[in-house]
C-alpha cells in the first residue's frame, strides 16, 4: 500500500464509525414504566369485564320477579313441583280435588317407590 | 433545574449524534469500555437532570469536557492505571473489514494517552484544534502537534501491520 498523505489517511480513518454507546437508562426506563402501565391497564381491562360478566350473568337471576310464588323457587326443586306452603294453603281451600291430586303426585316422586319387592316400606307395610 | 419537554429530546438528540465519539473519547481516556460506558451515561443523566447543556456555549465541547472531567474525577478516587482492554471493538469498520479495525485499534493503543486523546477528539469528535485545546486544557498549537505526531505514528503503526500480514 502506498504511503497516503495526510489528507487521505485522515479520510480513510473516517470511514471507521465509533461504536455507539448503549441506550441511554432513562430511555430504559421509560420504556419499562410504560410496559409496566400497559400490563396495569390490560389488568384492569380484565378485571372490568369480569365484574360486567358478573353483573350481567348473576344479577338477572337475583332479581326475578316475584310476584309468582314458584318464580323464586330453585330449578332443583321446581322440577318436583314444590309449592310455597301459602300457595298450597290456597290450593286446599279453593280447590281440594285439586289439592288431593297434586299431594298425590307429590307422595310418588318424593317418598321411595313402594313397587319393588324389597323395598324398605313394602316390608314394613306386611309386618 | 429539571429538563423542559424541550430538551429531553434535543439531550436524546446530542446522544444519538455524539455517543460514538463520546464513548470512543471515554475508551481512549480510562482503557475500559464499562467504565467509558458508565461516564457516558452519567453525564447524560446530569444533564437530564440539570438540564445544564441550556448554559453551555459549545455544546459539543461541553460534553467532550464533561466525559474527561468524570473519568479523571473516577481516576482520582482509584488512584490506578488500567491497561487499554484489546478484546472489545472501538469501531465499525468500513466494508465490515474487522482486520482493519483490529489494526486501527491496535495503532491507536500504541500511542501516548495524550496523542491518542487528541487523535480521537479532532477526527471522530470534529472538533477543531481550538475546541481540543480547551477541553484538554492545553494550548492550540500544543493541540496541533501531538496530533501531527499521533498521526505519523498511526500511519506507521498501521502499514507496518499491513505489510507483516501481506
Amino acid at each position: 500500500m502506498p504511503e497516503p498523505n495526510d489528507e487521505q489517511f485522515e479520510k480513510y480513518l473516517k470511514n471507521f464509525r465509533p461504536v455507539d454507546p448503549e441506550p441511554l437508562p432513562v430511555r430504559t426506563r421509560k420504556h419499562a414504566a410504560g410496559a409496566s402501565s400497559r400490563s396495569a391497564l390490560a389488568a384492569c381491562a380484565v378485571a372490568c369485564l369480569a365484574a360486567v360478566a358478573v353483573v350481567v350473568i348473576v344479577l338477572p337471576r337475583n332479581s326475578q320477579p316475584t310476584n309468582d310464588p314458584t318464580a323464586a323457587v330453585p330449578r332443583d326443586d321446581a322440577r318436583h313441583d314444590k309449592i310455597p306452603t301459602p300457595a298450597l294453603t290456597r290450593l286446599a281451600l279453593d280447590d281440594h280435588a285439586a289439592f288431593d291430586q297434586f299431594m298425590s303426585d307429590k307422595f310418588q316422586t318424593q317418598f321411595p317407590s313402594m313397587q319393588s319387592a324389597h323395598s324398605a316400606l313394602r316390608v314394613l307395610a306386611k309386618e | 433545574m429539571p429538563p423542559t419537554d424541550q430538551s429531553l429530546p434535543h439531550i436524546e438528540g446530542l446522544y444519538r449524534q455524539y455517543g460514538g465519539a463520546l464513548l470512543l473519547f471515554a475508551i481512549s481516556i480510562c482503557g475500559e469500555s464499562s467504565r467509558a460506558q458508565d461516564a457516558v451515561h452519567q453525564v447524560f443523566l446530569k444533564l437530564i437532570e440539570t438540564d445544564g447543556i441550556k448554559n453551555a456555549l459549545d455544546p459539543k465541547a461541553y460534553l467532550f469536557a464533561s466525559v474527561r472531567n468524570s473519568l479523571l474525577n473516577d481516576q482520582k478516587s482509584r488512584q490506578r492505571h488500567v491497561p487499554i482492554e484489546s478484546d472489545r471493538l472501538w469501531f465499525t469498520p468500513p466494508d465490515r473489514d474487522h482486520a482493519a479495525e483490529e489494526n486501527l485499534r491496535r495503532a491507536l493503543q500504541s500511542l501516548p494517552d495524550d496523542q491518542r486523546q487528541v487523535v480521537v477528539l479532532h477526527i471522530w469528535g470534529e472538533l477543531t484544534f481550538s475546541q481540543v485545546a480547551e477541553i484538554l486544557s492545553i494550548s492550540a498549537n500544543t493541540a496541533a502537534s501531538r496530533y501531527r505526531y499521533a498521526l505519523t505514528k498511526l500511519r506507521e503503526a498501521m502499514l507496518v501491520k499491513e505489510n507483516s500480514n501481506a
